[in-house]
């Protein structure tokens, strides 16, 4: 189910804005906490190595950080990138205790969508894009997929209760959650003005919201 | 046209807007979105033109996310008054955009469609913009 990557990190002793000048150089700042380190381990990794532990590991495999000959059994929890470039800025090792169990969140895919939206003239929906597990860390499923190709008709659904037991994998949902549905095409006719005034959303032109500050004496004598 | 409920003070400082979105900037809600590649204001009526483009290309086979809220309040002063007598009346709102803010995501329509339709929301905005898909929050790859 799972593999691990290995990856080889060196200690940091650079913080803060400082670390700019550790990018310019490809290094990315990162550090590993968690269930198996009792203070944080600053840590630098370099930038041709990283991302492929990153591409190869994903949130659900293992990864061994080796930091001057100290082995981390660790997960990758957050990858921070900037916003515009998505080059990656930072990156969060959670180290991990393999005899107990943690909480994670897997991906879900369908499968078979577009046959089926074809065959029931209708829209396959994946009504969550993740869902929440407890397992083992090295028992991660890396994605959860749905067949879809049991949906026979608009209106039918798919449950939680429905997809196929995992070994060692216990789901956190009740377990009649809708994961994937199928409906109309087209929505039905709902005109756009009814329902924005519906949600309080549509406001006159030269409407006013409330002032709930204390006004100004001056302003009040504009009024 | 969107606008608050309720405000603390009427009137505002201009204000500046330094450095890059610091949230909303990746795809959250749908699988396509429009992210901001400048600083700018976007105006509550600049929103409801996108929110139209998008709504009537897709022809409500898809759902729309708006992911920005005017809560700005700018004011302008009547042509032709002298300067002076107090700050000018609430004219308009924006909501205020930094470069790397999804602000319209979309859901249900295919790659060609959805595309076309936040290019022409696009059209309707005073920044540059780029359509943006969801990506898996760790590998940065696309995740349908």
């Amino acid at each position: 189910m799972s593999h691990r990557v290995q990856l080889e990190a060196n200690s940091r002793s650079v913080f803060g804005k400082k670390v700019r000048q550790l990018r310019r150089d490809g290094q990315i700042p990162a550090v590993i906490y968690g269930q198996t380190t009792e203070e944080p381990v600053h840590i630098q990794v370099e930038w041709p190595k990283l991302r492929i532990a990153l591409s190869d590991a994903g949130g659900s495999n293992l990864v061994d950080v080796d930091v001057a000959g100290e082995i981390y059994t660790t997960l990758i929890r957050e990858v921070a990138r900037h916003p515009v470039r998505r080059d990656v800025l930072h990156v969060d090792f959670y180290a991990v205790d393999l005899t107990h169990t943690i909480v994670s969140h897997v991906p879900v895919f369908m499968h078979g969508d577009p046959e089926t939206a074809q065959r029931i003239a209708g829209r396959i929906l994946l009504e969550t894009q993740s869902l929440e597990v407890e397992s083992f860390p090295d028992n991660i499923p890396s994605e959860i997929v749905v067949d879809v190709s049991g949906i026979e008709a608009i209106g039918d659904t798919i449950l939680l209760e429905d997809l196929p037991e995992i070994e060692g994998v216990k789901f956190l949902h009740e377990p009649d959650m809708v994961i994937v549905r199928s409906d109309y095409l087209a929505a039905a006719p709902v005109e756009d003005v009814e329902r924005e005034a519906a949600e309080g959303l549509l406001k006159e032109e030269g409407a006013e919201p409330k002032v709930i500050g204390r006004a100004r004496e001056d302003e009040e004598d504009e009024d | 046209m969107l606008m608050p409920k309720r405000v603390k003070y009427r009137k505002q400082f201009r204000g500046r807007m330094k450095g890059n979105a610091k949230r909303g900037t990746t795809v959250t809600f749908g699988d396509y979105g429009l992210q901001a590649l400048e600083p700018g204001w976007i105006t509550s009526r600049q929103i409801e033109a996108c929110r139209r483009a998008i709504v009537r290309h897709l022809r409500r086979r898809g759902r729309v996310w708006i992911r920005i809220f005017p809560d700005k309040p700018i004011t302008a002063k009547p042509a032709e008054t002298r300067m002076g007598k107090g700050k000018g009346s609430v004219e308009y709102w924006v909501a205020v955009v930094k470069p790397g803010h999804v602000m319209f995501e979309l859901r249900g329509a295919n790659e060609e469609v959805s595309k076309e339709a936040l290019m022409r929301a696009a059209y309707k905005l005073p920044i540059k913009t780029k359509i943006v898909k969801r990506t898996d929050p760790i590998t940065d790859k696309e995740v349908f």
